[in-house]
């Protein structure tokens, strides 16, 4: 029990209704309303729930009560003589009737004349508002007044609560100081209403996506996946032309990948790697026929903005890995396209590779069934033939997805023997790439792909 | 991939299965179902612009089912027309190659379908007409002599769609193809002309005469197939003459410059049965071999113990290596029957140094009660403006909008945006981001991450800041100073460099007012930057 409430314990040696307390104690009617409740659940009051009425004036009727009824002012304005059509232009037509009703003018043959002037019930309604005036039927009728239904509460002082008044005083927080000198041995301190004691709070909190994606990651590493990273900003050389795609490739038109202004070329990779890449596209390598046109080193050399994280893969590669390998790389992608709930323009890609002198085919679909079940949580997949320039053959994944239904969560397949013999790679190498985005959704309950990247702090915290 | 329309029922009557064995059967071929109705929405990969027609993915199916093995057959017709190739084209449009297909009896549905395959053809396999364009004509609407040349803009005939005459420039200009395909020029002031003795039959890849219109009535077809690489065109040309003769025509060659045109010799190629299963992890006999590549519509035999003979006929424009043969046997073997093999070799896992860092500064920030986002590293130039940082952003030079216009060199704007969109809710509000940056360096770009927080509320100043920092800096082992510094983004003697190993890193600072009312915000807020 805190102050406030005593006080209004206090003034309760009776039935009291709320209004009467609130006069009585000082406290706010309001306040009263909402400590009545939190007594009675703690015992100290019992409660009866009743409905009021009130009288409210209207606008039409608070004007009247400041400024007098329109009868009176025409009463008292007017001269003799006057024409009734004048006056009743001037003060209203019904001030007029009203006037004449009370008996304060008479018309005869249109001339108005003073009668007798008195008072008025309506006026002391008015400035006092009351049920039991006489008043209260023409005022209703005149809409200056309306009825209004109030809940309100009556109140009546339990044994227990009397109890608690001759407790003594109430001290609303244990102080250091309480502790040092013992005085919280003699001292009651106030009791809270259990209902409101939790106020709203805004802890720290971790990105949820963010957190998705330290799970995927720590899902491949215990797969015997190795993290990697690449740049955001990428040579086309180790985007497209390192991964085999011939320069006229569809997906290198500028409706495809961003490219970026100043700095728009990067800098040359080594010279070798860069002439190995020229002849297997030029001429082939390796027993193939490669794509028999003039492979253009300028456009090998444009930035652009990462536009699958194959680039990083590609790179890895290049500077040379230690079979067995496994490596893996969440990172983020751009591609451009129409912005609405399923597509956004920056997305992130999870991708890995293994290199392993004894890695086959088989080997990748086997790869892939662990992902859908250790990632994914997939009861049941199937595989279809699918298409990627780099890799040969190349497989999408489908998973019955708990909760989801058939999903495409993967693709895969062999990098391509033209990609791989100019980066220096003497055993075979399955790439696979999981649409962790997909399945982020899935999770997060997110159904429009934006909210990946929200800014509503509803939704972050 | 490329979406296409094909009839459900005209694939049922052909091949004579149930709906449930036709929608199985199609993934098998490369072909993906995207919607399942009468005029079935079909998707393909790049790589078969065999499967751009009804006839191609029957073609497809039939050898999947194995009601047919092995290459269809394609007979053509000596050549009795001729092409005359001139010099002048050399230097705009350099190849053509062309034929007739004889004796069709078309309909609406026939008309529809040929539209489509010639359009996604040269969309896809064509590179937007730019490397292969087709015309098809009314074969008994021209006359002979053929001849493809170059001539001037001023050159006048009516193109299809039109009723009068008019010039090369013109059509260009005003035309709906002319707008669309000009490009295909460069900067050329000749352009191809595909003539017989009437006249113009088309301006490739432009638009056809109207006189030489396909109809209802058409049964002889003249097909002319130009472009920038010769063997890409005779592929185009290929995969047309096959639909055609599936579909019951008589193919016709049309000699250009001596020689018969389609070249249709198939493509020999052998493979050997340890390099396929090799790739593929099986033991798969020469025969089993054979027998896949037979449903894929290759001719395949056994050349010697272990090596298989492949003929690829000319329709397929994806073979440059065996590794496409072994393909096409995992493709004929099913992807859904290889008995899946468990990965067998031990490899240790680890995260980067990078996603380890990342993650530590992750906990540091939100156990000091700061809310992580996750922004795009794309951002737009109004937000650096609004931040009166100095831009040295990375622009996009196809932005595909204003709002993604650069790659974000700092992270704190996007927490101001995030501010700024939040001003209705509760504060304190207090966010962070680990997030990658791109900055000129160098002449480079060079991408890295970088950490920003910031505190908005009441009562927050330089001192929170700083102090976050300093937990969040000690967390990670780290010692720094601070060094007075002029921004105009923060407020003036309310801001410092943080140096960390005798180099600026990052800035710790209160916002300036200015910055916070460019983003619409009327709290104060403090906050730092600090690159990981």
């Amino acid at each position: 029990m805190n102050s406030l409430q005593r006080s209004v314990l206090e003034c309760l040696e009776k039935v009291a209704d709320a209004r009467e307390l609130s006069e009585k104690s000082g406290v706010a009617y309001s306040s009263i309303m909402s400590l009545l409740p939190a007594l009675e659940d703690n015992g100290l009051v019992e409660l009866e729930r009743v409905v009021e009425e009130r009288l409210e004036l209207t606008p039409e009727g608070r004007d009247y009560a400041e400024n007098g009824l329109p009868e009176r002012r025409l009463a008292n304005s007017l001269k003799n003589g006057e024409k009734a059509g004048a006056i009743a232009k001037k003060h209203g037509a019904i001030a007029l009737q009203w006037a004449k009703k009370k008996g304060w003018v008479k018309v005869e043959r249109g001339v108005v004349a003073k009668g007798k002037i008195g008072g008025d019930a309506l006026e002391e309604f008015l400035s006092r508002p009351s049920t039991k005036s006489p008043a209260l039927k023409e005022a209703l009728e005149r809409k200056l007044v309306s009825i209004k239904k109030d809940k309100s509460l009556k109140a009546r002082i339990t044994p227990a609560g009397k109890k608690a008044l001759s407790g003594g005083t109430i001290d609303s927080r244990l102080t250091p100081d309480d502790l040092k000198t013992g005085a919280w041995h003699e001292k009651n301190y106030a009791e809270y209403d259990l209902k409101t004691v939790a106020a709203e709070a805004y802890p720290g909190k971790k990105n949820a996506y963010k957190e998705f994606l330290n799970e995927v990651r720590m899902r491949l590493v215990g797969m015997g996946f190795r993290e990697v990273h690449g740049p955001l900003v990428e040579l086309e050389f180790w985007n497209m032309d390192a991964l085999f795609m011939a320069q006229d490739h569809p997906a290198r038109e500028i409706h495809d990948v961003f490219q970026v202004e100043d700095p728009c070329k990067g800098r040359k990779p080594d010279k070798a790697l860069f002439e190995r890449v020229r002849k297997a596209h030029e001429k082939g390598i390796k027993g193939s026929t490669g794509w028999g046109y003039a492979w253009d080193p300028e456009v090998a050399l444009r930035l652009v903005l990462r536009s699958q994280t194959t680039a990083v893969s590609a790179r890895k590669l290049a500077e040379g890995i230690h079979p067995p390998e496994r490596l893996f790389c969440i990172g983020t992608v751009f591609r451009p396209d129409e912005i609405d709930w399923k597509h956004f323009i920056e997305f992130t890609q999870c991708e890995g590779i293994v290199a392993d002198e004894n890695t086959s085919f088989r080997e990748l679909l086997g790869y892939l069934r662990n992902f859908a079940v250790e990632v994914f949580g997939a009861k049941e997949i199937k595989f279809a033939p699918s298409y990627f320039p780099f890799t040969e053959p190349s497989v999408e994944m489908f998973a019955n997805i708990p909760g989801r239904g058939w999903a495409e969560v993967g693709g895969a397949g062999l990098f391509r023997p033209e990609m791989l013999e100019p980066l220096g790679v003497k055993v075979p190498v399955i790439a696979w790439g999981l649409g962790v985005d997909r399945l982020a959704m899935i999770r997060l309950g997110i159904d429009d792909i934006r909210d990946i990247n929200a800014k509503d702090l509803k939704k972050l915290r | 991939m490329v979406s296409l329309k094909v009839s459900r029922s005209w694939l049922l009557r052909q091949l004579g299965v149930s709906e449930a064995e036709l929608i199985e059967a199609l993934p098998n071929v490369k072909v993906e179902v995207d919607e399942n109705a009468e005029e079935m929405g079909l998707d393909v990969t790049g790589d078969r612009p065999d499967l751009l027609s009804r006839q191609g993915i029957l073609r497809a199916l039939k050898g999947w089912l194995e009601q047919e093995k092995g290459a269809p057959p394609l007979k053509v017709g000596k050549a009795r027309a001729e092409l005359a190739v001139d010099e002048s084209v050399k230097q705009v449009r350099p190849f053509v190659v062309a034929a007739f297909a004889r004796g069709l009896r078309l309909d609406g549905e026939s008309v529809a379908e040929l539209m489509q395959v010639q359009e996604k053809l040269v969309l896809t396999h064509g590179r937007h007409r730019r490397k292969v364009a087709i015309g098809i004509h009314d074969a008994a609407k021209v006359k002979l002599p053929f001849s493809y040349k170059a001539v001037k803009g001023d050159y006048e005939f009516v193109p299809l769609g039109w009723t009068k005459k008019a010039s090369i420039t013109r059509i260009l200009k005003e035309h709906d193809k002319g707008r669309e395909y000009a490009d295909c020029f460069g900067k050329s002031k000749v352009y191809p002309l595909f003539t017989d003795s009437l006249g113009v039959v088309s301006l490739p890849p432009i638009i056809n005469s109207a006189r030489t219109a396909v109809t209802m009535n058409t049964t002889d077809l003249l097909l002319d197939v130009t472009g920038t690489n010769l063997e890409a065109c005779n592929v185009a040309l290929n995969i047309l003459c096959q639909d055609f003769s599936d579909a019951g025509a008589r193919i016709e060659a049309i000699s250009v410059d001596g020689k018969d045109y389609p070249e249709t010799a198939p493509r020999e190629m052998l493979l050997g049965t340890d390099y396929c299963n090799g790739v593929l992890g099986t033991k798969l006999s020469d025969n089993e071999i054979v027998h896949a590549l037979l449903k894929q519509r290759i001719t395949a035999s056994k050349a010697k113990p272990g090596v298989v003979r492949c003929l690829v006929p000319r329709f397929r424009a994806d073979f440059l290596h065996q590794i496409d043969l072994v393909e096409e046997v995992a493709l004929g073997y099913g992807f859904n029957e290889f008995e899946l093999k468990r990965p067998s070799v031990y490899t240790k896992g680890f995260l980067s140094a990078e996603t380890l860092l990342e993650n530590s500064v992750r906990d540091s920030l939100a156990g000091a009660g700061f809310v992580e986002a996750n922004l795009t590293a794309l951002s737009s130039e109004e937000t650096v403006y609004k931040s009166l940082l100095e831009s040295d952003a990375i622009k996009i030079r196809n932005p595909v909008s204003k709002d993604y216009g650069i790659l974000r060199s700092h992270v704190l704007p996007s927490l101001l945006e995030v501010l700024a969109a939040n001003t209705h809710e509760p504060y304190p509000q207090k966010i962070f981001e680990v997030g990658e940056v791109v900055r000129k360096a160098g002449g480079e770009a060079v991408t890295l991450k970088s950490v920003a927080a910031a505190s908005c509320h009441a009562n927050t100043g330089l001192t929170e800041a700083a102090s976050i920092l300093q937990v969040l800096l000690s967390s990670l082992g780290k010692e720094f100073k601070l060094r007075k510094s002029e921004c105009n983004s923060f407020m003036k003697g309310r801001q410092a460099q943080i140096i960390v190993d005798g180099k600026p890193a990052g800035f710790v600072a209160e916002i300036h007012p200015q910055v916070l009312e460019n983003f619409g915000v009327s709290v104060p807020c403090s906050c730092f930057e600090v690159d990981l």
